[in-house]
């Protein structure tokens, strides 16, 4: 794997590759096993009614729901329509990474003293950002596969082929911006930040434009409008082939320009656009920084927390609001799920009213907030991987005190987090007007807290004694919790056991209120947790 | 006025009474890694106001020694005092005294160096800005810059001012002069020397014996995890070896002068028409070998004092 520069960016993102496949082919196979008790069970006539006016709706993807009655058709509205703006975060990222990434590392300086051209590097490396993706995309395949044995239908190979054919060359087309955006922005930060951008606007540009009088051709600057054009799977759309080309072709514009401008720019810098020019010598700061955000380890902390609470709290709660705002579409199909085994052997009622329907969303939602959780544990351990922890522990900060703080400044942001997440479904609730209690409402957010909490908890707990393998422990744990709430049930797996978990501990607080037994279980395990951490932490060697 | 920080606590009950007038003890000082090597029985006093350098090559045991003084590790065995305070009981108390520069860091790359520095202070407490600026218009850095936008010079500068702003009664330096360019090598020389005026003492190591040479009051040399020598820089470059070239009337006496003790590196060249030895002598061999060496009439002795370098290597070259 280590031969020249394609295949070691391949290795890179091996890891990627797997976690961004597993979550796709997870979410794929939930959605195919749903068809038959969706679309085959009693109600689909209003299930397929409710999709004709989800896909009809403004900010929803373009192309409607043609042939949803049929497979092919289901799983493009319910999965593959989403799958390129999802994934296409991936391309952004890794494309943002490979060179702008690397540079920022230190690591393309060696890299270019061997004798490689910067478009032979670049080129390479591009392709196999092209293949990671791909790698993705081919384990969605996978996944589509077992889907049709799991549903017992069957679908056309190359239609299969042209679908995936499809989102693939849509996230390669963000994942190549992004590569170009690198060459004219200053740091990976900045280069991921601007190719997310344009993700998003593309993706509200196809999503509203259409509903937009006289402005209809705006859809036509989206890549996301070319996605929608082919649909495979579904047989009455098929395979749009001047779409594809289009895609493609602005993949190669963006990686020829970004090859012209990365031969043509420093290494370590931008290259000069307009907006690019060098700014005059800063003066030698004279005063002292008087930044709140400076004033030692807790408010540092805090400055460091904010921007996450608004990166992961903003797109939740944008989440949550289509939810709400679209559940008349998807009133049907979430009832069929609601009777469904799977969900009524996770707690759910087989009561279609909005707080039982508005709890699917949620279920989702902790999903995320779970991994909200995990991020804010890397920060603390990437303190310490990242070679920062030795030089603050070398000032005269007591190692419990700077854990501890570190724990109560996470919690203090996943509360901020929750509460606007909370305040923003609340008020798209009241306006939207679904009949929800505002007393539940807080008890979701509130046990939404405390999973965050225990789950930090417990992050710094098995930091603290395997700091290299923190990370990978947490999150395994978190995979293996989420299968048995989900199967547990249908797996009869013990009751005892299936409590364990920390999703069926937060329970279904929008449903019937907080059940506070879980919840101080919760509470005093972390506060356990804490105190191993910092036991273990105080007496283990700091990693260089 | 500067004045240098002595915040000392009280001495404890237990507290180690060798460790007295030394900024630096250690007794029997371990680490062991499992398979991988690390330090063994390590004595070594630094004693107050001076500057001791600690030499070894890449992973000798520098870092890992450094490293325990800080109780960023923990010891197998022995025990650290650092000015008359327990390495790992009174860990904070320590470092409220010390300004430490590791081998190898990394900061936060969206911070200025100013808001880097100003974070570092308030970890710290008891940081006069003034001082901060003064050291950054000496060293010459651009406090206004990210770090991420610093070259890696100028993020050691970051690291030395950091290290230096509180005006620290012991300064623990692990290379400090790597990345820097020789105009503010010599700064940094002016400011450990002042540091030291002062009061401060410094402790650093280094692989660039000029610098030592230079700077260091002491130096230690330690290889493969053991001290293998302690001494003045004058007292070190006393006790070494000459290197000797002898030119002889007649025959050499190669026999002879090979069967003495302390004599190494023994070889025969002519020189012109006459034989030649050239061989290296430790001090207390000089005697009995220039006794030998005029037994059988010398024409020309020549000797050179090896550098510190040159005696580094010898340590490291004979296993000595």
């Amino acid at each position: 794997m280590f031969k020249n520069t394609f295949l070691k960016t391949i290795y890179d993102f091996r890891l990627s590759i797997f976690y961004w496949g597993m979550f796709f082919a997870f979410l794929l196979l939930f959605i195919a096993g749903a068809y038959n008790e969706v679309i085959v069970g009693a109600d689909s006539a209003n299930v397929l009614a409710g999709y004709k006016k989800l896909a009809n709706m403004p900010g929803y993807p373009g192309g409607g729901a043609p042939d949803a009655d049929t497979f092919g058709g289901f799983i493009t509205f319910r999965m593959l329509g989403g799958v390129p703006l999802i994934l296409g975060i991936f391309g952004v990222l890794a494309g943002s990474l490979i060179i702008r990434g690397e540079e920022d590392k230190g690591s393309l300086d060696l890299i270019l003293s061997t004798p490689h051209s910067r478009t032979m590097v670049l080129l390479q490396k591009w392709a196999g950002m092209a293949v990671a993706i791909g790698a993705v995309v081919l384990i969605n395949w996978l996944a589509l596969i077992l889907g049709l044995l799991i549903a017992n239908q069957q679908l056309g190979f190359a239609d299969m082929f042209l679908a995936h054919l499809n989102i693939w060359l849509t996230c390669l087309v963000f994942g190549s911006l992004a590569l170009l955006l690198g060459q004219i922005t200053i740091s990976r930060r900045a280069a991921a930040g601007w190719a997310g951008g344009v993700l998003a606007a593309t993706y509200l540009l196809d999503s509203l434009a259409s509903s937009l009088r006289g402005l209809e051709w705006l859809r036509y600057l989206s890549p996301f409008y070319y996605y929608s054009l082919s649909k495979p799977l579904a047989p009455s759309v098929g395979t749009h082939w001047g779409a594809l080309v289009v895609l493609a072709g602005i993949s190669a514009v963006a990686v020829v320009v970004a090859v012209w401008f990365y031969n043509h720019r420093d290494h370590n810098n931008v290259y000069p656009l307009f907006f690019n020019r060098p700014k005059p010598l800063a003066l030698q700061p004279q005063t002292r920084p008087t930044s709140l955000g400076l004033r030692g380890p807790f408010w540092f902390g805090l400055r460091s927390a904010l921007p996450g609470t608004l990166i992961w709290g903003l797109p939740i709660s944008l989440y949550l609001g289509l939810s709400i705002y679209s559940i008349d579409g998807v009133r049907g199909e979430l009832t069929s799920l609601l009777k469904s085994e799977l969900y009524r052997s996770q707690g759910f009622l087989p009561v279609p009213s909005d707080a039982n329907l508005v709890s699917l969303s949620l279920a989702l939602n902790l999903v995320v907030f779970t991994a909200y959780a995990v991020v804010q544990v890397v920060g603390w351990t990437s303190e310490e991987s990242e070679g920062r922890l030795e030089l603050i522990l070398s000032t005269p900060q007591p190692r419990w005190r700077l854990l501890l703080t570190r724990y109560l400044v996470n919690l203090l942001a996943s509360a901020i987090t929750c509460i606007t997440v909370g305040t923003i479904f609340s008020l798209i609730a009241l306006l939207v007007g679904v009949k929800l209690d505002f007393s539940y409402i807080l008890a979701s957010f509130f046990g939404l807290w405390v999973v965050c909490a225990v789950i930090m908890a417990a992050g710094f707990a098995l930091s603290a004694i395997r700091p290299g393998r923190s990370i990978a422990l947490i999150s395994g744990g978190l995979v293996v919790f989420f299968f048995v709430d989900s199967l547990g049930g249908i797996l009869k797996l013990p009751d005892w056991f299936i409590n364990l978990s920390v999703y069926r501990a937060y329970g279904k607080p929008l449903m019937g209120g907080v059940d506070w037994t879980p919840q101080f279980v919760m509470l005093g395990l972390s506060a356990v947790f804490v105190t191993i951490a910092v036991y273990f932490f105080r007496r283990r060697d700091i990693v260089k | 006025m500067s004045t240098i920080s002595t915040n000392q606590s009280q001495p404890r009950v237990g507290q180690n009474e060798n460790a007295k007038g030394f900024a630096i003890y250690t007794e029997k000082l371990s680490k062991s890694y499992g398979t991988a090597r690390g330090i063994s029985e390590v004595d070594l006093q630094v004693r107050e106001g001076e500057i001791f350098g600690f030499l070894g090559p890449n992973g000798a045991g520098k870092t890992t020694t450094i490293r325990l003084l800080l109780n960023l590790i923990f010891p197998t065995g022995g025990r650290a005092t650092v000015n008359g305070l327990d390495s790992q009981r009174d860990s904070v108390e320590i470092k409220k005294q010390i300004g430490y520069l590791p081998g190898e860091f990394s900061l936060y790359p969206g911070l200025t160096g100013a808001q880097t520095l100003q974070y570092f202070s308030s970890l710290r407490g008891g940081v006069d800005w003034n001082y901060v600026l003064e050291l950054a218009g000496r060293l010459e850095l651009d406090m206004s810059k990210k770090f991420r936008q610093y070259s890696r010079g100028n993020k050691q500068k970051v690291g030395i001012i950091q290290a230096l702003m509180h005006r620290p009664r012991l300064l623990i330096l692990d290379e400090p002069t790597s990345g820097l360019d020789p105009l503010n090598q010599q700064e940094f020389y002016k400011l450990l020397q002042e540091a030291r005026q002062k009061g401060s003492t410094v402790f650093f190591s280094s692989h660039i014996m000029s610098e030592v040479e230079k700077t260091c009051d002491r130096v230690a040399i330690i290889r493969e995890g053991r001290l293998v020598r302690v001494g003045g820089l004058d007292e070190l470059m006393g006790i070494k070896t000459q290197q000797l070239e002898l030119t002889f009337a007649g025959t050499a006496p190669f026999a002879e002068i090979a069967a003495l003790a302390g004599v190494s590196h023994l070889e025969k060249f002519m020189e012109g028409s006459h034989e030649a030895l050239s061989c290296v002598a430790q001090s207390e061999a000089l005697d009995s070998l220039l006794k030998v060496a005029t037994n059988h009439h010398p024409i020309n002795i020549a000797t050179r004092e090896p550098s510190l370098e040159e005696i580094f290597l010898q340590y490291y070259s004979n296993g000595n």
